[in-house]
């Protein structure tokens, strides 16, 4: 039996979300590189880390997802995920998280006061192989710290099944 | 782990020595759901994820992605920058699973100065099946 087909609004391209803040905490970046069991001691030894290029602590490549927002249930305000995910109508019982991509372009360190975009960056009905339409939709974040220095842009591909 | 890599004797083709992660535990995922705040019932309640047609809670596909980067970023060591990270999720990791990260490269490039490495990547899980495909981009 063919799929239904995706009532995702291809209208609410380009629309952008208001900034969203987050603080980085050294204990924080530790924990998170703890939680991926992940040695480097790039992300906990301030001693080890001051004697890099970096001259410090730093955050591991997938830090931003927690200034980004994961998709959490029931939370309210929905973060910016649940919430671009109702906005574009993306059907919640079809929809995974497909595909990501970070782009890094300077370091995030603790006490960074981060400020990110979301914005929706496309939005596309593919057809499945029954001939069903699906929804496809692609949230960029945009993250800069306080001096305005661009940190990274996140990529996340929602995809209705 | 800060491995030093020379861009000049690395050759297209040549797979970086793989890291395995896990075996997952509830415990494990649980901890990434707390570090990350995500705390999607499906990562968590395995009622709830079984309500879901899954088999039991499922990890994060961040933290798939998580170490994969790892396995990108500590390769790359303190010479390297990763500059850019894909990844496409496929099979689910559950506890028990095994994560192995692997990696070739797929080109070399110089420009103005800017020597780059592009990696093709993936993670299996114990049974062979793709759990992450992806590309990276390392500037030395």
């Amino acid at each position: 039996m063919p799929g239904k087909d995706t009532k995702v609004d291809l209208s609410v391209k380009g629309k952008e979300y208001p900034p969203i803040k987050f603080k980085v905490e050294k204990s924080h970046i530790a924990a998170f590189a703890q939680a991926i069991d992940d040695p480097n001691k790039l992300y906990s030894d301030e001693k080890h880390a001051a004697k890099t290029k970096y001259k410090g602590i730093v955050a591991p490549p997938t830090y931003p997802v927690c200034f980004t927002g994961g998709i959490e249930m029931g939370k309210q305000p929905p973060p910016p995920l649940m919430k671009v995910g109702l906005d574009t109508k993306l059907n919640p019982g079809l929809m995974v998280h497909g595909e990501q991509e970070f782009e890094y372009f300077n370091p995030i360190r603790p006490g960074d006061e981060i400020t990110s975009v979301a914005r929706i960056a496309d939005v596309e009905h593919k057809l499945r192989k029954d001939g069903s339409k699906r929804g496809i939709v692609t949230i960029e974040f945009t993250s800069k710290n306080q001096k305005g220095e661009k940190l990274t842009v996140g990529r996340a591909i929602l995809i209705e099944r | 782990m800060s491995s030093q890599v020379s861009f000049d004797k690395l050759q297209v083709g040549d797979s970086i020595p793989p890291l395995t992660k896990g075996p997952l535990t509830r415990e494990w995922i649980k901890k990434y759901a707390d570090a990350s705040g995500d705390h999607n019932p499906i990562h968590i309640d395995d009622k709830f994820a079984t309500s879901f047609g899954l088999p039991s809670v499922i990890a994060h596909g961040m933290l798939d992605m998580g170490f994969v980067a790892q396995h990108v970023a500590n390769w790359a060591g303190l010479d390297g920058f990763l500059r850019k990270i894909k990844v496409r999720f496929g099979a689910i990791v559950k506890p028990g699973d095994t994560v192995t990260c692997k990696a070739k490269i797929k080109e070399k490039k110089v420009e103005s100065g800017k020597k780059t490495v592009f990696l093709e990547l993936w993670a299996e899980n114990q049974k062979g099946e793709q759990v992450i495909t992806g590309e990276a981009e390392v500037v030395f």
